[in-house]
This record gives structure tokens, sequence and C-alpha cells, in this order.
């Protein structure tokens, strides 16, 4: 007899049949509060509509655009919701990779927000357009007018980076999925489901071929996906640091962007998981050990993120160049010092409470410091892209930027659009692995205990047990 | 140990018993004509002969402190699979104190290896000025090569504390000091994981920061005007592939002559190879992030750095160095079968070390010696200046193994857990 027969990060999940009913329960029919809550979403997100909707009838001059600010709250958050698309990738690929064996319950619910993230982020360069019925100018399709895209700008590497992200952490994102799709075929008793699960779940059987094809495939996606982590905001970071605007030309910009991606990216699994956790009782399957994992990286990244503000100063006053210089006293101590501040003190000054194990292991502790991550990370893209802008070479062309109201209803209205498809995925699609989880539950058959049964479509896991 | 469960994954205590002849040969060989050909080299063009010394200096100091920072990077992160690695990797910690002494030479000839010091840029001359160039890298370096020593000393502790009585007289004062205050076995392998989780961090976080000043006054400052903010990690991270490669060679060194087929098994040279590939390819994902913002910005005081490394004749070693460190050991580690044969990934991890050693040439020389205005290709005195720091690197290393076990028996609480549950190989059996 072994000494250890539970898992040693889900120590309440005693066996294969719990994880499937309790995961399975989460997609029956939903209490009061979850319409409520679709119902508050669904308002935010008609204003965030409403108000493109003004600026499309009445032109991108109702957004508080102005001459040397040509890039303002959208592209803002364009780059946050970018960066809050990392870490999905960062848990079920990257820690895939590193065998890391704490991803298996969280990775599904990160992945799903990786995605959404991305189809959030994929609108707001379509928004700042002001006239996005346009928007296939960004693609290099062929045209009777002979016009192409300039291929030698980040702009349009970007639009590649982005769709590339999208097209691969969906389809791992899906891939990873299909064998929990069976098991919900094979529990569920409602027609459409069973329709949209069978067809979703391409006739999974839960073979031993199919699940080293599977397997094997869920590897080389997640090898193809982790350069990915990397890549995409790196040519995000690039947008800025190829064009010679003081305060953007740098090269750190590529691994700090990264390392600021993951960061937000992590902060918003954690202030995503907590709420969920509560409500849809699952607690035995997000456990203190993986909000403490969880805390470890955003701690790690949080430092890389202060490194990178470190040297960006330093470097400014090394450089002795004026408008280097000045940007960056401008940050500090100009018109938006109180940006400047928030970035510092949410980003680099909060999580030093990470150091703390009691820190690391409250909840309620976690989520209150990842909001305000969250906040940190919008300001700081705010703070780079802005008073760059603002106060670039000459001086008489220096000029404030102010978001409108405009603005601000579709950054709320995207925080609505994200929270919706979160919300449909938690009930439509397995929002926990159930074949992952088990494979770091100890095996019934192994350790002489009742032998659970799972659902069919896991059938063959069971034999592994045996053989 | 007679209810010890873990009986089946603790490694054998093994030590080299002397120093091999060939290594005693090989490090008085290494002094000996390393020595006379540095002389040598000073006396007949002293500017190139300390130019020289800079570049190997940074050079084996940073291949020997990524070893150590690779070893703790395992330790922290939990890698299991790193067990029979991880004090391999602190082998290189004797070579530490080493550098800090041959540190102190390179401030009195200051003149012959900063531009700066005969042109003072002004300004800049706040922070680039000897004095207090010396100050700040001898305070960094001292606060990182003793939290190293820290580091070392405590991962080394409840092993020594297990040999103690089985040593040799000459080693018994060594071990008398590593086990001071002994407490026994359990209290002080808890006690050195406790300290070791406390020290881990605070390396990892000081060797981020002594080495970006490294970077800054011994790479960046060589062209006063220039300035980069990823030079620093595209440094440190590019001497943590360096360290990784060292330990990867020496881990295949080791296994031949103490014999630990069984300790050191296929599935860790596996993940030994991975490690040495990613962060191959991260040393070029640092590489072009640099490259690429220069290359792209075009301006002038920032393209001059690139333009001097791409230039005859420095050209043809940026470009071997770009293959040595990503294109080669990237397509050579991509399968799975060169990273499990012992022999073929100690072939590209020498290969790596040696790129690095020209890379660390090409961030150094072509500031020194404009392309257009003298250039210095790698000559006899780049080579022999080499010698000597090998040397020391090969006693400092050969040393540690003569004194101690070269695997870690002990096992962290924390990586128990870990062991119990993941599947990591039990082909390990403890000699005693």
């Amino acid at each position: 007899m072994a000494t250890v027969i539970r898992s040693e990060t889900h120590p309440g999940i005693r066996s294969y049949e719990e994880v499937n009913r309790d995961v399975l329960k989460l997609m029956s029919r939903p209490g009061r509060a979850y319409f409520i809550l679709l119902a508050a979403i669904l308002a935010v997100l008609g204003l965030g509509i409403f108000a493109w909707m003004v600026q499309i009838v009445l032109g991108i001059g109702m957004s508080g655009l102005i001459n040397p600010v040509g890039w303002g709250a959208y592209i803002t958050t364009f780059v946050f919701w970018v960066g809050i698309a990392h870490s999905g990738t960062l848990i079920s690929a990257v820690l895939l990779l590193f065998r890391a064996r704490w991803r298996q319950s969280i990775y599904r619910a990160a992945e799903a927000m990786t995605v959404f993230a991305v189809l959030t982020a994929g609108l707001f360069p379509i928004i700042h357009l002001g006239r996005p019925w346009i928007f296939y100018y960004l693609l290099p399709l062929p045209n009777q007018r002979g016009l192409w895209p300039n291929f030698r700008s980040p702009l349009l590497w970007d639009v590649f980076a982005v769709s590339t992200y999208l097209t691969v952490s969906a389809t791992f994102f899906y891939i990873g999925m299909i064998p929990d799709i069976a098991a919900a075929r094979d529990a569920t008793t409602v027609p459409w489901r069973k329709k949209l699960y069978s067809i979703l779940s391409l006739g999974w059987r839960g073979t031993d071929r199919e699940w080293k094809n599977f397997t094997r495939a869920y590897l080389y996606l997640a090898a193809l996906a982790t350069p990915l982590v990397l890549s995409v905001h790196s040519v995000v970071s690039w947008d800025f640091a190829m064009s010679i605007v003081p305060g953007w030309h740098t090269t750190i910009f590529a691994p700090y962007f990264v390392a600021g991606a993951i960061f937000s990216g992590l902060a918003m699994v954690i202030t995503l998981l907590v709420p969920i956790r509560k409500i849809f009782g699952l607690q035995e399957y997000f456990t203190i050990r993986h909000f403490e994992m969880m805390a470890k990286l955003i701690l790690v990244t949080s430092l890389v993120v202060t490194y990178a503000y470190a040297t960006e100063y330093f470097m400014a006053w090394y450089s002795f160049e004026t408008p280097e210089r000045h940007v960056f006293w401008n940050r500090l101590f100009g018109d938006y010092w109180w940006a400047t501040w928030i970035m510092i003190l949410c980003n680099a000054g909060v999580p030093i409470l990470l150091w703390f194990k009691k820190v690391r292991t409250s909840i309620p502790a976690l989520f209150v410091i990842t909001i305000f991550i969250n906040i940190g990370m919008w300001f700081e893209r705010f703070v780079i892209i802005i008073t760059s802008l603002a106060q670039e070479y000459e001086p008489w062309q220096w000029q404030n930027y102010q978001p409108s109201w405009v603005e601000m209803s579709i950054l709320l209205g995207s925080f609505a659009w994200f929270f919706l498809w979160f919300l449909l995925f938690m009930r439509v699609l397995p929002a926990v692995s159930i074949a992952e989880l088990k494979e770091v539950l100890p095996v019934p058959l192994r350790f002489g205990r009742r032998g659970a049964r799972s659902a069919g479509a896991h059938g063959s896991e069971e034999g592994r047990g045996n053989e | 140990m007679a209810h010890d469960n873990f009986a089946a994954y603790r490694l054998p205590l093994v030590r080299l018993e002397r120093t091999p002849a060939a290594a005693r040969t090989a490090i008085i060989a290494l002094l000996v004509v390393g020595v006379i050909g540095f002389v040598a080299s000073v006396l007949t063009d002293p500017t190139r002969a300390w130019r020289a010394y800079l570049y190997n200096w940074l050079f084996f100091t940073s291949i020997a402190q990524g070893a150590i920072i690779f070893s703790a990077a395992t330790i922290m992160a939990r890698g299991v699979w790193a067990r029979g690695i991880r004090r391999i990797a602190q082998s290189t910690m004797g070579f530490l104190p080493i550098a800090f002494v041959l540190l102190i030479p390179i401030f009195f000839v200051g003149g012959k290896v900063f531009p700066w010091v005969e042109h003072p840029v002004p300004g800049k001359d706040v922070w680039l000025n000897i004095p207090f160039l010396a100050v700040r890298s001898l305070v960094l370096l001292g606060i990182l090569f003793y939290l190293s020593s820290r580091f070392v000393y405590w991962s080394l502790r409840p092993d020594a504390g297990a040999l103690r009585d089985r040593v040799p007289d000459r080693l018994r004062g060594v071990y008398d000091r590593l086990t001071r205050n002994w407490q026994g076995q359990a209290v002080e392998e808890e006690r050195a994981e406790r300290n070791l989780s406390r020290l881990g961090p605070a390396l990892a976080l000081v060797y981020a920061v002594a080495f970006s000043f490294v970077a800054w006054d011994y790479v960046m400052s060589l062209e006063p005007h220039w300035f980069s903010t990823l030079i620093g990690p595209y440094f440190f991270m590019g001497a943590f592939l360096g360290g990784i490669a060292l330990t990867a060679l020496t881990a295949v060194i080791c296994r031949g002559t103490l014999g630990l087929e069984k300790a050191l098994v296929p599935p860790q040279f596996h993940d030994l190879g991975k490690m040495t590939f990613g962060f191959c390819v991260f040393w070029a994902y640092m590489f072009w992030s640099q490259y690429i913002v220069i290359w792209y910005g075009q301006l002038p005081w920032e393209q001059a750095f690139l333009i001097h490394r791409l230039s005859k004749p420095y050209g043809p070693f940026a470009l071997f160095v770009f293959l040595g460190l990503f294109v080669i050991p990237f397509f050579g580690l991509l399968g799975v079968k060169p990273k499990k044969t012992p022999s073929i990934l100690a072939t590209f991890a020498a290969l790596i070390l040696f790129a690095l050693w020209i890379e660390r040439y090409v961030l150094v020389y072509p500031s020194l010696y404009l392309p257009d205005t003298g250039a210095v290709t790698i000559g006899w005195q780049e080579i022999v200046t080499a010698l000597p720091f090998a040397g020391l690197l090969l006693m400092s290393m050969v040393n540690f193994a003569t004194r101690f076990p070269i695997l870690q028996q002990w096992i962290p609480s924390a990586d128990k857990e870990i062991l119990l549950t993941s599947g990591e190989p039990v082909e390990a059996v403890a000699g005693d």
C-alpha cells in the first residue's frame, strides 16, 4: 500500500466518478443568479455597442483622439486584452511541457479566457479604424486597385500575429476538450446538447488508438503554442518599439511586454476563478495550491516588469538624450503623473505582498491584489502610449489627450463582451478538464479502492490502470 | 533509515577519490602555458592583452555563475528531474571567488580597456569613472558570490552530515566546518530546505541585477554613446545558457568517469537537452528582440553598435555566434534521440560553450577595435588568455568533485511529494 492515496493538488476529490459528476453538473440548468448576471452583462454590453454606434454615425471625432495622440484608449485596451490572452496558453501549453503538476483543473478555464480575450482584443483595432467596414484593407487580399498592405509595417505583423494566435489557441482549446465533450455527450439527456456534443466530439469513443493520437496531437500543439506565448506580445510591443518615438523605441520592449502580458493574464485568471469557485462550488477543484502557484508566477512576472521599469528609467538618464529623458521625467512628474504612479504602485508595489505565504494562500487577498494588477496593467499601456505621443520631439506639437465617454463606454462594453462569452462557455462546455484531472488522481484499482466507474468516454483510462 | 520510503529515489553519495592524473596534467598545462602566454602577451601589447583578459573574464564568470543559477532554478521550480545534476552544476562554485579576485586588475589597467577613461564623455563621467565602477562592481558581485556560496553550502550540508564519518582525514576539517552545529539529519534537511527556499529567490534577484550591471559596465560602456535596455537580460540569459551547457557537458563527463550510469539516465539527459534547446531558442529571442528594434529604428548612435559587429572582419564571427548558439543546436537538438544520447548532447553543449566564448568576444572587441581603424581578430593573445581561466575553472570543478558528493542524496520534502506522483524514473539505486 502506497502512502498517498489522494492527489496532492486536489486532496478533496475522492473518485473519478466525482469528477464527472461535478464538472458535468456545471452545465446543467442554471440558477437565477446566472440570469441576473447575464442580464447585467448584456446591459453593459448594450452601452458599449451604443457608444460604438454613436462613433460610427458621428465619426471618430467622438473619441478623444487628437492630433499628436492618434492612439488612445482603444489601442490601450487592445494591448490590455491581448495581454490578458497570454496566461491561458502559458498554463495550458507551457506548463504542460514543463510537467507542472498543478495545471490540470484550471487550464481549461484559463484557455477559454485566452480565446475570449483575443476575440475581445481583435475588436479594438477595428473600432479604432473609425470606418470599421474597410477593415479588410488590413488583409493582403488580391484586389483590382493593386493596393497591398505595407508588409514592412509592424501593424501588419500584428494582424498576422494575433490571428495566428487566435487560430492556434482556439484549436488547442478545442482539441483538448474533445474527450470531455464526449463525456458530456454520453451524460446529457437534453436533445440539443446531445446533438451539439455529438458533432463536436467527432465520434470520440475513447479507444487506445484515439488516446494515442490525441495525446500526440496535444503535445505537438503545445509545442507549437509555446513560442506563440513569446511571439504575439513581442510583435505587439514592436508596434511601438519600431518607431522612434521616445519612450517607445527601446530594445527591452518585447520581453517586457511578454512578462507584463503573462502578469496581467494570470491576475485575470485569479480575478475570474475566485468568484466562479464560489458560485459553482468548485472549492475542491480550484484549491489553495493552484492559487498559490499562480500567485508565485505573478510575483515572478511582477519582478520582471519592475526590472523593466527600472531599466527604462536608468537608461533614459544614462542616454543623455534630451527627448528620452524628458519623456520619462514627464511620466513621473508631468500631467499624467497619476497614471504613472498608479501603474508603478499596482504593478511593482502591490505584488510585493505576494512575498508572504500568508497572502499567497488567502483567496480574498489574492482577489483584491489581482484587481489592482488588472487596473495597473491597463494604466501601464495607457502611460506608454499616451505620454509618449503627447510630448514627442517638438514642443509646439505637444497636446494632452483625455478619453471621451465613448471610449470609456466601449472599454466597459469590452469587459461585458468578455464576460458574456465566459458565462456562456461555463454553461455549454466542460469548464474543468475531466480527462486530465483524472490523470493526477490516484488510480482507483491500483490502490484497492472501490472501483469508480467513469463515463463511457474514459473507459480506456481505467483499463490503463489495469495493465 | 529503516523506514525510508524514498530509498529507491536516493542517489548514491559518490565522490571523486583523487584528482585524476589527466585532469591534473591538464590543469597544470593550462595554467603554466596560459600564464607564460599571458605575460608574453602583456609584454608585447599590453592593451590587447588586457582587453583579451576582460572578455575571457566575462565568459568564464558568466558560465560559472550561470551554472549555479541553473541549479538554483531547478531547486526553486521543484524540478525533480534535475536532482541528479543539481550538485554537478554547483561544482563551479569554487571559481567565483577566483573571478572576484581576477576582476580587480581590470580597475588598475582601466585606461587600456575602457575608452571613456582617455576620452571622458561629458556628463556621463558621473557614472563612467573607475572608482565608482570598482565600487559598484565589487559590491554587487561580492553579494552575488556570497549568496551563491551560501546557497551551495545549504544544499551541501545535509549530505555532508551523512558523509561526515566516512571521509578521509584530509577532508576532516572541511566536513567539520560544513557540519558545524549539526542537529541531526531530519532537522538539518528541514533547515536546509527552509534556507534554500529563502536564498533561492534572493540569489536569482541579485543575479539579474548584478549581471545587468556587468553588462552595462563591461559591454555597453565600451561604446560610451550606445545604450540598450535589453543588454542586461540578453547578457545574463546568455550566461544562463552557458551555465546549462557547462552542466550538460560536465554531467556527461561525470557519468563516464564516475560510473554514474544508473544515477544519470537518458530521461534526465532528455530533459537537460530540452533545457539546452529551449534556452538556445530563448537566446535567439533575446538577440532578435534587440537586433530588430535597432535595425528598424535606424538611429545612427544605436546602429553603430550593429554595424561594428556586422562589418569586416567581425561579421563572420557574429554569424558564427548566431549559428552556434541558435541554428545548429536548434536543428541538432530538435529530436528526442540527440537529447537522450549523452555523447551527442555533450557535443552540442561544447559547441554552445565555444560559440558563447566567441559571443563574448563579439560583444567586447568591435567596440574597442573599431572595424575601420584596425580591427583585431582572435589571435594567439586571445587564446592564451583563455587558458589560465579555463585551468582555474577546471581546477575549481575537480576540487569540488574530490571533496563533495557529486550527487545530491537528500531529498527536500517538497520534492518528495512530487516524486511520489510524478512517475519520474526510479532507476537510481542508493549506494549505501
